[in-house]
């Protein structure tokens, strides 16, 4: 049964899951670099070094696709700076739309590259790259600063997720807990990148160990905001786990691989490099599955 | 002084669905047909119906809805309905599309109406989420024409030039029965309180008007019967329906604004933010705690 036939779909794409997907990863390996620069043990730092490299390069990627994926691409410093041909009433040279979600998004966005910049310029150094002044290092190792990068990180993650909401289309306006779930699995996501980092430079017993506590406990967080969502979601769900389109990606990449196979490893057996790596590539499969299926179960709802 | 709001009254009951405001408002426009894709796809005509085009989209700004009511009565087959109804954008007093816009691009006339500025639309398409009416169409294929930029969106902008010279909207002008009246809002209130105590009078009880609650305005209207239904704080185009909002693909209660969710899922994030730093933070910090009670012993 269709619901609410009269809307229109914004025709948004493959290429918006894409973008989303990888802004969570981003997000997520800033949220782990942070998390274990204020919490993590010194042996940590070899791996919170490397991490430090990985969200620019994607945060510079995500800006071309977002950028790629406007109608008018060419406009797109329309977002930032006021058009001389717009509302005169709006004012001042920024284009600031504090009622909308994309416009303050799009300086979240630019705060958090600054801080993936700064991580990324610590991380050459630290790999000898590249010298910077003892002021640097004060900043780029301040832990407020790291917890407010972290902060940013994961508004990041979940911008996309408060933006679906703040529209009419079926399923993204009936829940709340978009946001707080897409911020949970971009965290799932850059802890699980964490851990395949670890595994491939052979990290210590120690960091495997946290590394599987962190994934363990943002699964369990995980779990509670699926079925908060669901529940939220109420009879607006049906798109979501029963469109022949969508419903297959939500049960087998969310539930199954990103949840309930994650959850299984996590908690039998031995804690091992490999095996939390591979936790580590569930987690990237439920990122994508998850925005693919709620963004995909908007148009779903439409046709029925 | 401020300007007198204008807007549009549509009358269904005595629309007879000549689709003559489909026409004006094409040519006035200059709004060509359908793109090739939506033909070739067989998307662009419904050909099931004398409704023609189905939906509004960024060619049809303007589309008059033929709602066929078959009794499903054995006893009573011959027995049908017709319901029209000519669609566009309502100009809402509080428009969900101009509020989400990033860029002012989307921005209100002076007379009300909602425009937009194709020279600073970036084709974002978050409007065409926002839109409790599923008006606003994303033009992707289109090269430019007077009222057409490829990548930007589309919709009925209460014929702006024209109301700014003083004339009113094409298709009222084009409208033979008078469905269409185009006005200052206030007085087309009194116009449709008018005609919807006559229609009741006559015993038509299911006239009422979407888009405004006429008790609410101070008029006079029948207080038994169909009651009006006001939505998103008013419609600058409103409509005299005569049946359930559904039935002529309009939501049967107010949508809200979608900013509605904004504070509350912002709230529910920022909440689970905070849980997941700490959570993240404890589980590293948890590893030092370990070693340094091992190191105690």
């Amino acid at each position: 049964m269709p619901f609410r036939p009269y809307l229109q779909s914004p025709e948004w794409t493959w290429l918006l899951v894409l973008e989303m997907s990888l802004a969570a990863v981003a997000a997520g390996v800033y949220f782990a670099y942070g998390s274990m620069e204020i919490g993590g043990h010194r042996e940590d730092r070899g791996i919170t070094q490397r991490l430090g490299f990985i969200p620019l390069p994607i945060m510079l990627v995500v800006a071309v696709f977002l950028v790629v994926d406007l109608g008018q691409p060419l406009r797109f410093v329309n977002l930032l700076f006021t058009s001389p041909s717009a509302v005169p009433e709006r004012g001042g040279p920024f284009m600031l739309n504090v009622a909308s979600p994309l416009s303050l998004g799009t300086y979240v966005i630019l705060i958090f590259g600054f801080f993936t910049l700064v991580a990324f310029i610590d991380s050459l150094r630290h790999a000898g790259r590249i010298r910077t002044n003892d002021r640097y290092e004060g900043i780029a190792h301040n832990q407020i600063f790291q917890g407010v990068g972290g902060l940013f990180a994961l508004l990041t993650g979940s911008y996309s997720g408060v933006l679906i909401n703040v529209t009419q289309e079926t399923v993204w306006t009936d829940s709340i807990l978009h946001g707080a779930m897409y911020a949970s699995m971009a965290a799932f996501g850059g802890v699980g990148v964490a851990a395949i980092v670890a595994n491939r430079w052979g990290a210590g017993a120690g960091t495997i160990r946290a590394l599987r506590d962190a994934l363990l406990w943002i699964t369990a967080i995980n779990v509670l905001l699926l079925v908060g969502l669901l529940v939220n979601l109420n009879v607006y769900a049906q798109p979501l786990i029963l469109s022949p389109t969508v419903g297959p990606v939500f049960w087998i990449g969310v539930v199954a691989l990103g949840l309930a196979v994650p959850a299984y490893l996590l908690l039998t057996g031995r804690v091992t490099p490999s095996r939390v790596a591979l936790v580590g590539w569930l987690a990237l499969v439920a990122v994508v599955s998850l925005r693919y299926s709620i963004l995909f179960s908007a148009i779903a709802a439409l046709h029925g | 002084m401020a300007t007198a709001q204008k807007g549009m009254f549509v009358d269904t009951s005595i629309c007879t669905g000549c689709k003559a405001c489909q026409v004006a408002c094409k040519q006035w426009n200059q709004l060509p047909m359908e793109d090739e894709k939506a033909v070739h796809f067989g998307n662009a005509f419904l050909a099931t119906s004398y409704d023609n085009t189905g939906h509004l989209s960024a060619t049809n700004w303007r589309h008059v809805k033929f709602i066929e009511q078959f009794s499903d009565d054995p006893g009573r087959t011959g027995q049908a309905r017709w319901l029209m109804m000519s669609d566009s954008c309502k100009h809402c007093v509080n428009a969900g599309c101009l509020e989400v816009c990033p860029t002012g691009a989307l921005f209100r006339t002076d007379f009300g109406a909602v425009d937009i500025h194709r020279d600073v639309c970036i084709g974002c398409r978050y409007c065409v989420g926002a839109c409790p009416f599923g008006v606003i169409s994303f033009n992707a294929e289109r090269e430019q024409a007077p009222h057409m930029v490829k990548g930007t969106v589309n919709k009925c902008v209460l014929c702006s030039d024209r109301v700014a010279s003083g004339l009113g909207t094409a298709c009222a002008k084009a409208c033979p029965t008078s469905s269409l009246t185009f006005g200052n809002v206030d007085d087309l209130k009194r116009l449709a309180a008018a005609r919807v105590s006559a229609l009741h009078a006559r015993g038509q009880t299911d006239a009422y008007i979407y888009g405004w609650n006429l008790k609410e305005e101070g008029l006079d209207r029948p207080t038994t019967g169909a009651q009006d239904v006001k939505v998103v704080g008013g419609l600058n185009v409103f409509y005299l329906l005569l049946d359930k909002p559904n039935v002529y693909g309009l939501p049967d209660t107010d949508p809200g604004l979608p900013q509605r969710n904004f504070a509350p899922s912002a709230g529910a994030t920022l909440v689970a933010a905070a849980v997941l730093g700490v959570a993240g933070i404890a589980a590293f910090r948890k590893r030092r705690m370990d070693a340094g009670a091992e190191a105690a012993d």
